[in-house]
């Protein structure tokens, strides 16, 4: 399985492969992009991934406007999108999902809340 | 600050070091500051203005981001600075996530980082609340700064939470 891991903050990024992992995924590749806009350019640049983990809250472009692009641009249709954020507001969950996101977690999160979360959204072959 | 809001806190702290780190994190006296030291800022815009703030040391913050991403990363010293903005905001985010339905609304920035000593401004109508905290033998200082004039109600809404 390939995952695009869209973060801000290095260390979170590290930190979202390294719980993927440590659910039981069988990781091929991470992609890792600083916003919304890198993420953008590593879809178009033809990179498939099998799962799309971002947060919303980036600098030059934010999870929901990449979402959104990504929408508009036919880019990674059919791929799951859960969004990471510190933002547990209602109103920010409706707008992901308005936008295609399949699901949404809180920082801090677990090993075992990310797999949770991320399992059933990936096809039984991927499953651990 | 009334001891409400200093509990109320002190809970969020604790939760999110319990879930980041399985770790107890405790109010303590005091921690010192010194020149090595790196702080990061987040700020609430919206229904609340204000700021908060977590300031380390450089090899707290190291150690910290190993316990995060394993130990051995060569990246440990560049990554540290980004384990303090992290921390500080999911502080702030879990801090804002208990407040009322009003003013959770308010936004938050991105991190802002500095590091050596702070020296912070604050003008007559910030109300602060500025604790330290000891977890697996480090100590960190977190400031929560609010704008009394730009809340949109009252101190008691607020303490309430």
């Amino acid at each position: 399985m390939r995952a695009l891991v869209v973060d801000d903050s290095a260390v979170m990024r590290k930190v979202v492969e390294r719980a993927l992992r440590q659910a039981g995924l069988e990781i091929s590749g991470v992609l890792q992009a600083a916003n919304g806009r890198e993420a953008l350019d590593i879809l178009r640049a033809g990179e498939a991934v099998d799962l799309i983990l971002s947060d919303i809250n980036m600098p030059v472009m934010d999870g929901l406007e990449f979402l959104e692009k990504c929408k508009q641009d036919g880019l990674a249709s059919g791929v799951p999108v859960v969004m990471i954020t510190t933002e547990g507001s209602e109103l920010l969950v409706v707008r992901a999902i308005a936008a295609g996101a399949r699901g949404y977690i809180c920082k801090p999160f677990t090993p075992d809340q990310i797999k949770a979360r991320v399992l059933p959204l990936l096809p039984r072959s991927m499953h651990p | 600050m009334d001891q409400h809001f200093i509990d109320r806190l002190d809970r969020v702290v604790a939760e999110v070091f319990d879930l980041m780190f399985e770790k107890l994190c405790m109010p303590s006296g005091s921690c010192g500051q010194t020149s090595q030291g790196l702080s990061a800022s987040v700020y609430f815009s919206g229904s609340v203005v204000g700021r908060c703030t977590v300031r380390m040391e450089q090899v707290a913050a190291e150690e910290w981001t190993a316990d995060l991403i394993g130990h051995g990363c060569e990246e440990l010293s560049l990554l540290s600075v980004d384990t303090v903005g992290e921390i500080c905001n999911i502080i702030a985010g879990a801090w804002k996530s208990g407040l009322d339905d009003v003013n959770s609304t308010c936004s938050l920035s991105s991190p802002s980082f500095t590091a050596g000593p702070i020296l912070l401004h604050q003008n007559g109508s910030t109300r602060t609340l500025i604790r330290a905290y000891s977890s697996a033998g480090r100590c960190f200082g977190l400031e929560l700064s609010l704008d009394e004039e730009a809340r949109v109600l009252s101190s008691d809404a607020l303490s309430r939470t």
